[in-house]
């Protein structure tokens, strides 16, 4: 790969349409840049592959663990699997020469060209954004934000920002190993973030961005207010141009804190419109009926949350089955069907 | 205390406006306090509905669910037993699914949500509906001008070009000239200019601006001095143009008042076959910088036409197509050299500010002005405005949309309408009104000059989120007497206000809405009426008449 910069993105088939017009979004601020999307799927047979040129390439999410994938994946469900390849990803495009990669979950539109965003990797090695970045003030919105940063972690890991540097690299492979179990290991599918609080102090270089017209979500709009100026800029808090806003809230109802926070702020809603058109438009192919590729057992069974808990809980089962989607005798399929019917 | 003697207008409304200004410096306003008793006081055998009936919006629910009658019971009992079960709502300003949805606590206890928020979610501060409700209703059903659904043709004869030329050339015989008038559709009164014929042409709507349609598949409705002719492609009626040659009159005008539901290449040939000695581009609305006539980005907020790709125009309905529009808008303005019809310099300025369109030269006419009637009638009143007996008389008028800035005057309704301060009213076609509880809706037939005096109407709420060029009903409503009440970005309601200096203007809906819930409204109103109402009448200006004759 050449020297510059990749954005990438890691997503199931089920989030086709949010990664799609993410690299669309991508290519029309940085066209510049290297858009690399990572699939934590297989595409079902007959799904329109036309959405892959909106990237300059696709990884396959397995690419980056070879042997041990099929072990490894079977530990998460969607959600969690989609976040726990970031760190080996990002690792790997470090690697492969990208002097510089963001991160962008699907859920993230851009608004704005990032320019300024690169050049601060022309100094620091990592940038990271608050999920809060003022106090709030009301107790409602203290509950509803400021203690959640508490206990999902201060920095949003829908964004993240690395220079190839001795810094960047190491907080590379710091996150890439603890991604290893992070993603699921207390229980939460975000529990990355958490470790990320001690990034500032693992790490020299690290920036946060206090801009806050950068990573505007449903949990911080209590403090940052949306408007359209005469000129159309999209402005928060009056001065700052909007960079990009994360449509997701995977802590609550995005609905409910949108419209606790927006109130009657008309800018947040017509964003919001935006937005459903944008998917709705974006041409992303239906994923298949089967569902996400690594949800079912080699046979077509479901694989159920709790025995994918039961295989991640106890070393011994992965010893022992190493590729636990098979199916027939002497797999895990036939352990749970022998020992734990509840289970399937 | 009223002045005896009467002073000039222009002194009086300087005086009105000083004086308001001072009141609201020194604090001489407040917020209304004193309640109007509940009109109805229905018993019911429940004792429960008893106390719900003085909050219950009987006009609004009989409006809204004409079913109700049929089952034999009220209004309030039909919500009651089975209103809010189908998530009806029991008054405009609240949505029982709303309700329901945000408050699963209700709606696991099975009341009546209503009853619920009168009784205990008010104290609590509950939510009745979802902020900016009006605004994203409208979000939530945009659709892409280049999808919507074309307009069905009209039953009417189909012309040909052999046939169109033959009804024009009977016509033309004698005529000095020729006006090709483009329009959204024909006007009630063509303009009469003497010598001239009007060929009147309003597009068949495919839903957008310039649509991207060869000439011979664009259809357009003709009528010729009011006299409808039928149904002719843009391709036909260029080609009728051209066989007519010589036998057109020599004088040749084209006059594009909209561009709504035009045609580029349709109107680019007819121009070209018409080889027209002016050519018109009327500044009625601003279809010449966007597919939004009233530059609504996304149908709910003014825009002022920023650049096309700008943040706005790039989250807007209308933005994608906007670049299109502004290619063939180059392609037109290039070729027609427009001389621009402006019905404000204000309306001018906004134009020129948000265009690089080359333009042969520019014009300012009004439309319509007020003039002093023959017998400026003084209408008086004892008592003061804002006490029992004498309530601050406040109208809207016309369609109950956003675009007219009903959602601002339902904002207002429902803050002030239980106080004996205000009184409000709805001026509109039958089919616009809107019956609901403590409003006053009058059908339109006739004057509305007349009807706003008739009523002694001292503002009126045109809180337009749109930008209107021209507004007749800020007219009426100036005539009649009223002061205006509107947004700096309504236009031509804003341009009255400053010119006249007869209301306020404010610079959002949410100022508008504290203009009467703070009582200032109260206190402007107490001060203008310390002066007799000056009734004016409307000027009507035939422009084209006057461009051409």
């Amino acid at each position: 790969m050449a020297d510059g910069v990749v954005a990438f993105t890691s997503f199931t088939c089920a989030e086709l349409a949010p990664a799609l017009t993410l690299a669309r979004d991508l290519k029309r601020r940085h066209p510049e840049w290297r858009r690399v999307g990572v699939l934590v799927d297989h595409a079902a047979d007959g799904l329109d592959e036309s959405w892959r040129d909106a990237f300059d390439r696709v990884l396959e999410a397995g690419a980056l663990y070879g042997e041990g994938w099929r072990h490894f994946v079977f530990k998460h469900d969607a959600a969690e699997a989609a976040a726990a390849v970031k760190g080996r990803a990002l690792l790997a495009l470090l690697g492969e020469g990208a002097e510089k990669a963001f991160y962008f979950a699907p859920e993230i539109a851009v608004f704005d060209a990032l320019d300024e965003l690169e050049g601060r990797l022309d100094a620091a090695s990592i940038l990271l954004t608050p999920h809060q970045g003022e106090p709030n003030e009301a107790a409602q919105a203290i509950a509803d934000n400021e203690a959640l940063a508490m206990r999902y972690g201060v920095y949003n890991l829908s964004f993240l920002g690395v220079r190839r540097d001795p810094a960047g690299l190491a907080l590379a492979r710091w996150w890439a190993t603890r991604l290893d179990r992070a993603s699921y290991d207390a229980g939460g599918a975000y529990n990355d973030q958490k470790h990320f609080d001690l990034a500032p102090a693992l790490f020299g270089g690290v920036e946060v961005l206090r801009d806050p017209g950068c990573h505007v979500a449903s949990w911080n709009l209590s403090r940052r207010e949306i408007e359209i100026a005469r000129d159309g800029r999209i402005l928060v808090n009056g001065r700052f141009p909007l960079k990009f806003y994360n449509f997701a809230n995977p802590y609550g109802d995005a609905a409910i804190l949108t419209e606790r926070y927006a109130g009657r702020r008309l800018a947040v809603y017509e964003l919001a419109a935006f937005r459903r058109r944008a998917l709705a438009a974006c041409g992303a192919p239906a994923p298949g009926r089967e569902g996400w590729a690594y949800g079912r057992f080699d046979d077509g069974a479901p694989i159920a949350d709790m025995a994918r808990r039961l295989y991640r809980r106890d070393p011994e089962f992965g010893a022992r089955y190493p590729d636990p989607f098979a199916a027939g005798p002497n797999t895990y399929l036939a352990y749970l069907q022998a020992n734990r019917p509840d289970l399937l | 205390m009223r002045c005896v003697q009467e002073p000039a207008a222009e002194s009086r409304v300087k005086l009105i406006q000083a004086a308001y200004e001072a009141a609201v410096a020194q604090g001489r306003y407040e917020a209304p306090k004193a309640r109007r008793a509940p009109s109805r006081t229905r018993l019911y055998r429940d004792g429960r509905l008893t106390l719900l009936a003085p909050y219950f919006d009987y006009a609004y629910y009989a409006f809204e669910n004409p079913d109700f009658s049929a089952s034999g019971l009220d209004e309030l009992e039909h919500f009651n037993f089975f209103g809010w079960r189908s998530l009806r709502n029991p008054a405009a300003w609240f949505d029982t699914a709303y309700y329901l949805a945000g408050n699963p606590d209700v709606l696991a206890s099975g009341d009546n949500p209503f009853w619920h928020y009168i009784f205990k979610g008010r104290a609590e501060g509950r939510a009745t509906q979802p902020p900016r409700a009006a605004e994203r209703a409208i979000l939530d059903a945009l659709v892409a001008p280049e999808a919507r659904a074309a307009e069905p043709p009209p039953d009417l004869p189909r012309l040909g070009a052999e046939a169109l030329a033959a009804r024009l050339q009977a016509r033309l015989a004698g005529a000095e000239g020729l006006l090709y008038c483009l329009d959204a559709a024909a006007p009630a009164a063509p303009s009469v200019i003497p010598g001239f014929l009007c060929l009147q042409a309003s597009p068949l709507r495919a839903a957008h601006t310039l649509k991207l349609l060869p000439a011979a598949w664009s259809q357009t409705r003709l009528a010729l001095d009011g006299e409808t002719l039928g149904v002719a492609t843009d391709a036909a009626i260029a080609k009728a143009l051209d066989a007519l040659g010589e036998a057109l009159p020599p004088r040749r005008i084209l006059a594009v008042r909209t561009l709504v539901g035009a045609s580029l290449e349709g109107l680019l040939a007819v121009e070209a076959a018409l080889a027209a000695e002016r050519r018109l581009l009327f500044l009625d609305d601003f279809s010449s910088l966007c597919e939004s006539p009233r530059l609504l980005r996304n149908d709910v907020a003014f825009c002022g036409a920023p650049a096309p790709d700008s943040q706005g125009c790039a989250i807007c309905i209308y933005g994608e197509s906007r670049h299109a529009l502004l290619a063939g808008l180059e392609r037109l303005f290039e070729r027609c050299r427009f001389t621009v019809v402006a019905p404000s310099a204000e309306t001018l300025a906004l134009w020129r500010g948000a265009t690089a369109l080359p333009y042969e030269a520019a014009t300012v006419i009004a439309p319509a002005r007020l003039e002093d009637a023959p017998a400026p009638q003084a209408v008086a009143e004892g008592g003061e405005i804002g006490a029992e007996g004498r309530p601050l008389r406040v109208a809207f008028l016309g369609p109950p949309t956003l675009a007219h800035g009903w959602p601002t005057f339902a904002r207002i309704l429902e803050a002030c309408g239980e106080f004996v301060a205000y009184a409000f009213h709805h001026f509109a076609a039958p089919e616009y009104l809107r019956p609901s509880r403590n409003l006053v809706s009058l059908a339109v037939e006739g004057q509305l000059r007349d009807l706003l005096i008739a009523h002694r109407i001292d503002l009126v709420a045109m809180a337009n989120e749109g930008c209107e060029p021209f507004s007749a009903l800020a007219l009426e409503a100036l005539a009649a007497g009223a002061d205006l009440v509107t947004l700096d970005h309504s236009g031509h309601a804003a341009v009255l206000v400053e010119r006249e200096r007869r209301g306020q203007a404010f610079a959002t809906d949410d100022d508008v809405v504290a203009f009467f819930t703070s009582g200032k409204a109260i206190a402007y109103a107490r001060e203008r009426d310390r002066f007799p109402r000056l009734i004016q009448a409307v000027r009507n200006e035939d422009v084209l008449a006057a461009l051409i004759g």
